[in-house]
């Protein structure tokens, strides 16, 4: 009996000797990740409204109520409001076509729908405007319709739709693969006709996913911009290109971390709206039947 | 078994996937009101030959009959078949309620319909007061059943079971195995139940189908397939089996006995040298409750195994180490695989 106690006492002391080595390992990680944490993040956070707010909550205000500021948050919302919606119709389609589907270059389309993650956005609006522009292949021909291209909100929705586009589709794709065919199955013997499957039994499934590309096209829309500065030429500012105008043009560091503090609200509320739609749809679900 | 009592009749049905014949001309039929256990192992075609028949997937030739109207062309969810999955593959987002409901209401039942057919369903499968739960909050039995719940709602003409509890753990499996037997019988559905386990085969189907490589073997009452199987395939893959090689002659293929453990009957016998008599050595014995396995080594350094009651073992006195006479009662040769010869098992004295 002795015997025993004591070898096991012996056995549990490399083991604790193990745990103190984890605890030095856990401790020294946390640290790293706290100052991490507060010379990336925080401290420039905090810098930011130091001087938005230097002249009081009233010097905020003015800065972001400024006609150019408004037009600017507007064209923002814009932009990413359609680039998103846009990126939903044909991303969900994209993503169907690569998971289920199997067709001769399939492997390579789907390498390629990560290319506009690869390229950057300098290159894009580059690319755009040797395309679109007054001396590029199609530009020329398209003005000749009346129809402006670069220098022009199309020309920008176009570059944000392309820079945004993988993220739906990812998004999009994992949830896809993650999805349960024999639910569907099951829904087309039970009598749903393919699109009652689809909106009562595929779209809740996938619902995380298409949230979650839509908050990431959404947030990626509203910050581009490389893209947009190129084939906005200045012509036309988004949020993020207004900021840029006012450090380098005004050098008005007030205004621009006003404008700045409140683009980083706009994800925010957005992810809000899509917690509360989703919650909805999810009451909704198989309330009424769509035939 | 006249021909109205031909509920589905499959004919020559066929799928390639990629080259491989999946399912191999495939004929068979199920008579009304009874369950067919189509018995096979993993990847011999019987999952897609249910899918087939539910509509799921479309053969590459073949016919599909149900009740004289032939379903080739009808689409999965005009076809009034029942389908439960291994997996159960409830609608996760779904209320027990809601997932049972989902055939009543995709077909434009009314409020009160629902409501009277899900809890008399519940009933049935014994869930009664789980309507408002999430499939996520079940045990795996229970949402089997709320799956065979979900499966009957529509009134099918034909109820289909891939493995049904094949993910289930043993002691479940058994109730609901006979649950779904009395269920079956109470609601008088004709149903094809697909499995791997022979066991389930043989208590839940009134025929039972042996599946291989796309096509079945034999089809017959559980006790006729035990008793005359007609292939080796089939001798081998239901109840255990001797297998004795007899080596090919001038005149006849590579042969293989099979021998039940019950028909190798053994007696001690120290002295015996009778040259057309089979004599070997008690290696060893197992009691399996009621009965004693007990293995037999050969002098060619084969094994036999026998089965015999505990009760005749003790009586005729056996111990490991006895030299023993092999008489077999009785056994079928078939001609080994690849080889050419008698396609039927033919009887041998």
């Amino acid at each position: 009996m002795v015997e025993n106690v004591k070898s096991g006492a012996n056995d549990a002391r490399p083991f604790e000797r193990f745990k103190d080595v984890r605890g030095l390992t856990k401790y020294s990680l946390i640290s790293f990740s706290i100052v991490l944490f507060t010379f990336f993040i925080l401290l420039p956070l905090t810098s930011m409204f130091q001087f938005a707010f230097k002249d009081g909550i009233g010097g905020f205000f003015a800065a972001i109520s400024t006609k150019e500021a408004l037009d600017a948050f507007g064209n923002s919302l814009m932009l990413a409001t359609l680039a998103t919606f846009i990126n939903l119709g044909v991303g969900i389609l994209i993503a169907f076509a690569i998971t289920r589907y199997k067709f001769p270059g399939r492997s390579v389309f789907k390498a390629l729908i990560d290319l506009p993650i690869a390229i950057p956005a300098s290159v894009v609006g580059l690319a755009m405007m040797m395309l679109y522009g007054p001396l590029g292949l199609l530009g020329p021909m398209l003005q000749e319709q009346g129809i402006q291209v670069v220098l022009a909100l199309p020309g920008i929705l176009l570059a944000h739709i392309f820079v945004t586009f993988p993220f739906m589709v990812r998004a999009v794709s994992v949830s896809i693969e993650k999805l349960d065919i024999n639910q569907e199955e099951a829904a087309l013997t039970l009598g749903a006709s393919k699109l009652q499957t689809f909106w009562h039994v595929t779209l809740p499934s996938i619902r995380g996913g298409i949230i979650a590309g839509t908050a990431l096209t959404f947030t990626r829309s509203l910050g581009e911009f490389g893209a947009t500065l190129f084939i906005a030429g200045g012509m036309i500012r988004t949020a993020p290109i207004y900021i840029y105008y006012l450090t380098e043009a005004k050098i008005d560091f007030q205004g621009a971390t006003s404008i700045a503090i409140v683009l980083m609200l706009f994800p925010f509320a957005l992810l809000l709206i899509l917690n509360y739609l989703a919650e909805r749809f999810e009451k909704g679900i198989g309330k009424e039947v769509a035939v | 078994m006249s021909d109205e009592m031909t509920h589905l009749e499959v004919r020559h049905l066929t799928k390639r996937y990629d080259g491989t014949k999946v399912v191999d001309d495939l004929n068979f039929t199920v008579d009304k009101g009874r369950i067919l256990a189509i018995l096979g192992p993993s990847g011999c075609g019987k999952s897609t030959t249910l899918k087939i028949i539910a509509g799921l997937i479309r053969q590459d030739s073949g016919e599909v009959w149900l009740n004289g109207e032939r379903l080739d062309d009808v689409p999965a969810n005009k076809r009034r078949i029942g389908f439960v999955f291994q997996h159960y593959s409830l609608f996760p987002h779904m209320t027990v309620r809601r997932n049972i409901e989902f055939g009543l209401r995709v077909g434009g039942a009314g409020p009160k319909k629902m409501a009277r057919k899900v809890k008399e369903l519940l009933e049935l499968v014994g869930l009664e007061g789980m309507e408002d739960r999430k499939p996520s909050q079940l045990s795996g039995g229970q949402q089997q059943r709320v799956a065979l719940a979900r499966a009957l709602a529509i009134e099918p003409r034909l109820l289909l079971l891939d493995e049904p509890f094949g993910a289930l753990d043993a002691k479940i499996r058994k109730r609901l195995r006979r649950d779904l037997k009395k269920l079956q019988k109470n609601t008088g559905i004709t149903t094809i139940f697909v499995t791997h386990d022979q066991e389930e085969a043989f208590e839940v189907g009134y025929m039972i189908a042996v599946m291989r490589e796309g096509t079945i073997d034999q089809i017959d009452l559980p006790r006729d397939l035990y008793d005359n199987p007609r292939t080796s395939f089939v001798a081998q893959f239901v109840g255990n089996v001797n297998v004795i090689s007899i080596p090919a002659t001038d005149t006849e293929c590579e042969m293989e006995r099979m021998v039940r453990p019950e028909d190798v009957i053994i007696e001690r016998d120290e002295e015996g040298k009778d040259p057309k008599m089979l004599y070997g050595l008690l290696e060893n014995y197992t009691f399996l409750g009621p009965y004693i396995e007990v293995k037999i080594g050969l002098p060619n350094e084969d094994t036999l195994t026998s089965l015999m009651s505990k009760a005749e073992f003790l009586a005729k006195g056996l111990r490991r180490g006895h030299r023993l006479k092999v008489m077999i009662k009785s056994s079928r040769t078939f001609a080994k695989a690849g080889g050419e010869g008698p396609k039927n098992g033919a009887k041998v004295a």
